[in-house]
This record gives structure tokens, C-alpha cells and sequence, in this order.
């Protein structure tokens, strides 16, 4: 990388703001901070952020209208963060179109993990479709929609490619149940996340070496799915 | 031949023309007879068609074959022919005599026919009575008891009924009934009832339906209303609906008494559950936040003079802590949740393999020194659980066991079938547990009689799934030493009714 990403953090906490931004500096990236919603959402605006760190919890208003407000131009990366046991919150929060999540308490390697695959996404994203993902042994490639692991080609239904791809293109970030019944089953998709995990035990037959320990596919119990690349 | 009550009217008509039939192909018959001189006095014939109709269908049917024996035998067949005039006063005692002689038999016939066929209406209204009477006995649901009481009015009155009471701990809604039977499954609306209107019913009244109040005993639960024209009307039957309020109005009471002891129960034992937290989180927290406190502020005072495997080694004293002091708030929380009965199930069919896998795949994360293995089960299992508890409870198991185990050690995920369903298994290759302990691992803040285990912090991990498995109704079970490992075991198991296989 050229320049260094600008990350924006919102969160109230002093401590934690002055405990996060000296590991996220020694990561290579330039961080500014906001306290409350209205601050992170003109921060998005004015400044060229590339990726925002955002606490659901804000003395201002809630974190959830902050994604939506910011959503409604942008596709800056959002990682929210939440409590461990708030689920209904994380998946709300997700399927308003934050990338992923990182529960509190959380250790800094994971929250600096989760941050290198959303701006690993973004400049994809931002580089058009198509290309090659490279997950452990496991190759998809989007425009001839083929599959290949270490090398052989698997052959997938017409159903569990769009379900890798899914996962592919979101690659190490959670994809949730609402995420893969659109993209999998089209404009009415069922309402049963029963179907999802139906067509998740299929692919990971065919791609996992072993299908009980799933190393590639893993679960986030009640969210979705994530491709651990 | 069991006739069902809503053809009643119906075969009354047929009875009594079938009655007329009889009687006529008599009249033939006799015609035909003395045509042929085989007999000389027709009333005999006409007997026989009279006592088969009592005997067939009733006193009814016999009184109207009787008279109308009686004018075909003096229009037919006395002299003077097709004429209601007799020829002497002879053939007026004849006549009177085979009136009186066809009535008195045609009615006792008729009677005891009638007897039968009462005793067999009533089998089947008792018969109707016991069978919504075991079902309520059997049933703490109102619905179910309300759905049981329409059931059985249906077969009492013949039409629709609908059972309106008061939901249970909910106000009363008196436009929606707890049940509404129409007969034969037709469309019926209910009458909106006033809760005021209970004493008298007299809104359903006047929309064309009876009614009986379900009398609790601190005043009226609600009413049975049956839809008009029924055959209610018959005394017999209003006093079987009567019956039939009486009996709903019992089980729908004991219904409710069964929700406040339940209630009650729970109350007694999250208040025991409170003391027991407020004395963790006086002990247990204490430890790890002093190690805490003892190496920030060593590092602030003279950090700069320390070597840097000093300093890193305080700064890992604080991690290490800062990790179990979050293990312990979760632990609390859940815990919390538990006592405050805020654990819900959300039960779903959920795989087995794959939540063995998913917690796997995080116990490898959280524990990396030690040696994790997934044994796929041999079917693909289903078990109604949900899915978050179901999670929470393994790792809390596998936490357990990775901190007895130790670096180094070894787990294994199973599952299979096990006497009373099938288990969901941890199993390591610790020290196991001793048979002093084995019986009170699940209970709150045991941890046995090693001291050592004190460093494990509070014993709050078992009872929790403990907890988490009874909310799924499943049961949580330890055993030393396991079947497999040198170790213990610890397992989920789920009763037979909440496991399936996949097709």
C-alpha cells in the first residue's frame, strides 16, 4: 500500500480509544477517532476514511442508524463492535450492511485480523468483479465459475456455486443467513435458514478434507458462515 | 347401526313413511288374500305390518301405522268396499277391537324400541363426556381443554359450538374464542361476548346462540355457546351440555393452578440462585483483578527500570487475568440469565455434526495447546436444541476439561446413541474425576475436594450447562472414568423425542 488507510474509531470510551490507536499506528495505518454518531458520520463525509471501527453503543444515538446513515452513499467498510451476547443486535447490525463484527472484551490481533480482510475486500470490490479467490487449497474463479482444490477441479450444483461464491467473494468475513438465501435462491428467497444449512453440509462434503472439522466453511452459530481465508 | 345425531329429523320422516309402506303393502297383501278365499279376517295382516313398524322405529311409527291400519282395513276391505260405512254393528266391534288390539301392541313394541335406542343415544353422550374428560385431565393447555370441550359439544348438540374464556394470565378478549367448532367444519362466527355479560349471556342470546357459564370458583371463566337450532332444546341434551360446562370450567381452573405452582417453584429457586451469585462475585473476582491491578501499577511505577522479559512478563500477568476476568463476567451473565429465567430456548433441528464441528473450531482457537478431535458421528443425528445454548454449553464443557487437561492434552467430540437418547460427548484424558466428586460437578461453586482447583475460579461453568441443557430438556451428565480416555466424560444428552435422523 501506497498511503497509509485512514481508520476511523467511534466508540465512547476514552480508554479503549487510547488503548487500540498505538497497535493500529504500529499496523501501518493512520487513525482518527470520534466519540459519538453525528462526529463518525461527518468524519465519513469529509475525510477520505477507508475503513470505520464503530461501536454500537453511542451516548448520541444508536449505532445501527449510524450504518444506515452511512450506507446511504457509502461502501466504507464498517466493523462493529458489540457485546458477546447481544446475537439479535449482530445480526441486525450485519444485515444493515456492516462488514463484520468483533465482540467485546475482543484482544487486538483479531480486531487488526478482521480490519485486513474488510480493506482486503473493499480494494477488490473496488477493483471490479471477476479475478481468482485463493483460500487454503481451495481456488474459485469467478468468471469461468469453476472450483478447484489443490489443484482438481470439483464439480459444484448450479446451488452450491452460488453459495461458494457468496462466501468467495466475502472471503475471511461473515456472510449471513438473510446474506445467502438472496444470493443463493434469487429475489423470494424461503424464509428458512433450514435450506441454508442443508446446502453449507453439501459444499463442505466436496470441499472440506474433513467434513466434521470444517477448517474452510466455519460456522457462526445463528449468524452465517464464514470462508476462513 | 349407530345413527349419528345430525340425521335425526331426517330419519324421522323416512321412519314414519317407511311406516305408511308397510302398512299399504298389508293392505295389498290382505286385499290379495281374501280375493283367494286363503283367509277370511284381513287384521292379522295388518298386525304384523303395525309391530313392525313399533317394533322398528318406535311408539311414534306404531301409532300412526295403527291409524292408518285401521282406516285402510275399514276403506279397503269391509263390506261395504271403498266406503267408510260398516254393514252391521258387528263389524264396528270387530273394527274398535283390532284399533284397540293394534294400539296396545304397536305401543309396547314402539316402547321398547324406544328404550334401545335411548340407552344408546346416552352411550354415546357419556361416551362423548369421558373421552373431552380424559383429554382435559391429560392437558394443562386451555386451548387444548377448550378444543376438547367444542369437540364433545358438536356431539352432544349436533351443531356449532364455541368456548370463549379468559386466556390464561391475559385479559379478557371476548371476540375471539379459545375454541370455535362449526359442525361439519362449516364456517361459523362467534358472538362477541362482554366480560360484564357473563352473568347473563344474554348478547349470545339474542344472536341466536345458548349458552352455559363455565363457573370457576371466584365467578365465571367464561361460557360454552351453542349455536341455535340445536337440539339443546331436548332436556336431556341441555342437561349433557350443563355436564360438559362444568367439566371444562374444573380442568380450565386446574390448568391455571398448575401455571402458579410452576410459577411459585421457580421463584423459590432463583432466589437461592442470587445468594449463591452474590458470593462469586465477592470471591472469585477478586483474585485475577488483584494479579491485574499488582502488575499495571508495578509497570507504571518502574517499568522503565525493568529488563523487557520483566515487563513482558507483567504485561502477559495482565492478559492472562484480564482472560479469566472475562471468562468469569460471561459466566456471570449467563448465569444471570438463568436465574432470571431469561433463558429462552429457541428450539430448532439442528445437526449434530455440525455444531461438534463449529465448537471445534472455536475450542481450537480458545485453547491452542491442546489437542482437539471430532469423531463424526455414524448417523446424521438431528436433535431439537438451540443452537446458541447448545454451543455455549459444549465449549463450557470443553473449558472445563481443556483446563484439567492441561497443555498438551488431548479432547474428543462425540456423539451416539445412549441410554435414554443420545449424547453429545466430551471426553479428556485428564485426571478425571474423584467418586466423592462425580455427584456434585453441576452443582454451583463445587470444585471439589482439591485445593488446586481453587485456581480454576468459580465452579460456575458446569451449572451453567447444566442450566442451558434443562432449558432444552436435555440432561447433563458426568462420568469418571470415561468409556474412552483415561479421563472424564462429560455429556449432553437429549431425550429420544428431540432426536431425529436425517433422511
Amino acid at each position: 500500500m501506497s498511503e497509509r488507510s485512514l481508520i476511523l474509531v467511534v466508540d465512547d470510551e476514552p480508554a479503549l480509544l487510547r488503548a487500540m490507536s498505538p497497535s493500529l499506528v504500529a499496523a501501518g495505518y493512520a487513525v482518527q477517532t470520534a466519540e459519538t454518531g453525528a462526529a463518525a458520520i461527518a468524519a465519513v463525509a469529509s475525510q477520505g476514511v477507508d475503513a470505520v471501527v464503530l461501536d454500537l453503543g453511542l451516548p448520541d444515538m444508536d449505532g445501527k442508524a449510524v450504518i444506515d446513515r452511512v450506507r446511504e452513499w457509502s461502501q466504507v467498510p464498517i466493523l462493529v463492535l458489540t457485546a458477546r451476547d447481544a446475537i439479535e443486535e449482530k445480526i441486525d447490525a450485519l444485515d444493515r450492511g456492516a462488514d463484520d463484527y468483533v465482540a467485546k472484551p475482543f484482544a487486538m490481533p483479531e480486531l487488526l485480523a478482521r480490519l485486513r480482510v474488510a480493506l482486503r475486500h473493499a480494494e477488490r470490490r473496488h477493483l471490479g468483479g471477476g479475478g481468482v479467490l485463493e483460500a487454503q487449497d481451495l481456488t474459485v474463479d469467478f468468471a469461468t465459475r469453476r472450483v478447484f482444490l489443490m489443484g482438481e477441479e470439483i464439480s459444484l450444483t448450479p446451488r452450491e456455486y452460488d453459495l461458494m461464491r457468496t462466501l468467495a467473494r466475502h472471503a475471511g468475513q461473515i456472510v449471513t443467513y438473510k446474506q445467502i438465501l438472496s444470493a443463493v435462491w434469487g429475489a423470494n428467497p424461503p424464509q428458512d435458514n433450514q435450506f441454508v444449512r442443508v446446502l453449507i453440509g453439501q459444499l463442505r462434503q466436496k470441499v472440506e478434507k474433513d467434513p466434521s472439522s470444517p477448517r474452510l466453511i466455519l460456522t457462526e452459530t445463528r449468524l452465517g458462515y464464514r470462508l476462513n481465508a | 347401526m349407530i345413527r349419528r345425531i345430525k340425521t335425526w329429523r331426517w330419519f324421522e320422516a323416512v321412519e314414519i313413511a317407511l311406516s305408511l309402506v308397510f302398512v299399504l303393502a298389508a293392505a295389498a297383501a290382505a286385499d290379495l288374500l281374501l280375493r283367494q278365499n286363503a283367509i277370511v279376517n284381513p287384521a292379522p295382516v295388518f298386525l304384523i305390518a303395525v309391530l313392525l313398524a313399533a317394533s322398528l322405529f318406535g311408539v311414534r311409527a306404531a301409532i300412526v301405522s295403527a291409524l292408518s291400519a285401521f282406516f285402510l282395513f275399514n276403506f279397503f276391505l269391509v263390506e261395504p268396499r271403498y266406503a267408510f260405512r260398516l254393514a252391521s254393528p258387528d263389524d264396528y266391534l270387530g273394527l274398535l277391537l283390532f284399533l284397540a288390539v293394534a294400539l296396545i301392541t304397536g305401543y309396547f313394541a314402539g316402547q321398547a324400541h324406544d328404550q334401545a335406542r335411548r340407552s344408546q343415544d346416552r352411550a354415546q353422550i357419556l361416551g362423548a363426556l369421558f373421552e373431552a374428560g380424559s383429554t382435559m385431565a391429560a392437558s394443562a393447555s386451555p386451548e387444548e381443554i377448550a378444543r376438547a370441550a367444542a369437540r364433545a359439544g358438536v356431539r352432544l348438540a349436533g351443531v356449532g359450538v364455541c368456548v370463549m374464556a379468559r386466556p390464561p394470565g391475559g385479559p379478557w378478549s371476548g371476540d375471539t374464542p379459545l375454541a370455535l367448532l362449526a359442525r361439519d367444519g362449516a364456517e361459523a362466527a362467534a358472538p362477541p361476548l362482554a366480560a360484564r355479560d357473563l352473568d347473563h349471556l344474554t348478547s349470545a342470546l339474542a344472536q341466536g346462540w345458548s349458552g352455559w357459564r363455565l363457573e370457576g370458583a371466584e365467578g365465571p371463566l367464561g361460557a360454552l355457546l351453542v349455536a341455535r337450532p340445536a337440539r339443546a332444546g331436548d332436556p336431556e341434551t341441555a342437561r349433557m351440555l350443563g355436564v360438559l360446562a362444568q367439566l371444562t370450567a374444573t380442568a380450565l381452573e386446574r390448568a391455571a393452578l398448575q401455571g402458579e405452582v410452576s410459577q411459585a417453584r421457580l421463584q423459590a429457586e432463583s432466589d437461592r440462585l442470587r445468594a449463591a451469585l452474590l458470593n462469586s462475585v465477592s470471591h472469585d473476582f477478586r483474585t485475577p483483578l488483584s494479579g491485574i491491578l499488582a502488575a499495571a501499577t508495578s509497570l507504571v511505577q518502574d517499568g522503565e527500570s525493568f529488563d523487557p522479559a520483566t515487563r513482558r512478563d507483567l504485561a502477559q500477568t495482565i492478559q492472562a487475568d484480564a482472560e479469566r476476568l472475562g471468562r468469569y463476567t460471561r459466566n456471570l451473565l449467563d448465569m444471570t440469565r438463568l436465574e432470571g429465567g431469561a433463558v429462552r430456548a429457541r428450539l430448532d433441528w439442528i445437526d449434530v455434526a455440525e455444531a461438534l464441528g463449529a465448537v471445534a473450531s472455536q475450542a481450537r482457537r480458545l485453547h491452542p495447546g491442546v489437542e482437539i478431535v471430532v469423531t463424526p458421528p455414524a448417523q446424521p443425528w438431528l436433535v431439537r436444541a438451540d443452537d446458541m445454548l447448545l454451543e455455549q454449553a459444549l465449549l463450557n464443557y470443553v473449558e472445563n476439561a481443556a483446563e484439567w487437561a492441561g497443555d498438551g492434552g488431548r479432547l474428543q467430540l462425540s456423539a451416539a446413541p445412549v441410554d435414554g437418547g443420545l449424547g453429545l460427548m466430551v471426553d479428556d484424558d485428564g485426571p478425571g474425576v474423584g467418586p466423592d466428586d462425580i455427584d456434585h460437578v453441576f452443582e454451583k461453586h463445587y470444585r471439589g475436594g482439591d485445593p488446586a482447583a481453587r485456581r480454576l475460579g468459580p465452579g460456575l461453568g458446569l451449572s451453567i450447562v447444566r442450566g442451558f441443557a434443562e432449558a432444552m430438556g436435555a440432561r447433563a451428565i458426568a462420568e469418571s472414568p470415561s468409556p474412552v480416555s483415561g479421563g472424564a466424560r462429560f455429556s449432553l444428552v437429549f431425550p429420544e423425542t428431540a432426536v431425529e435422523q436425517t433422511p
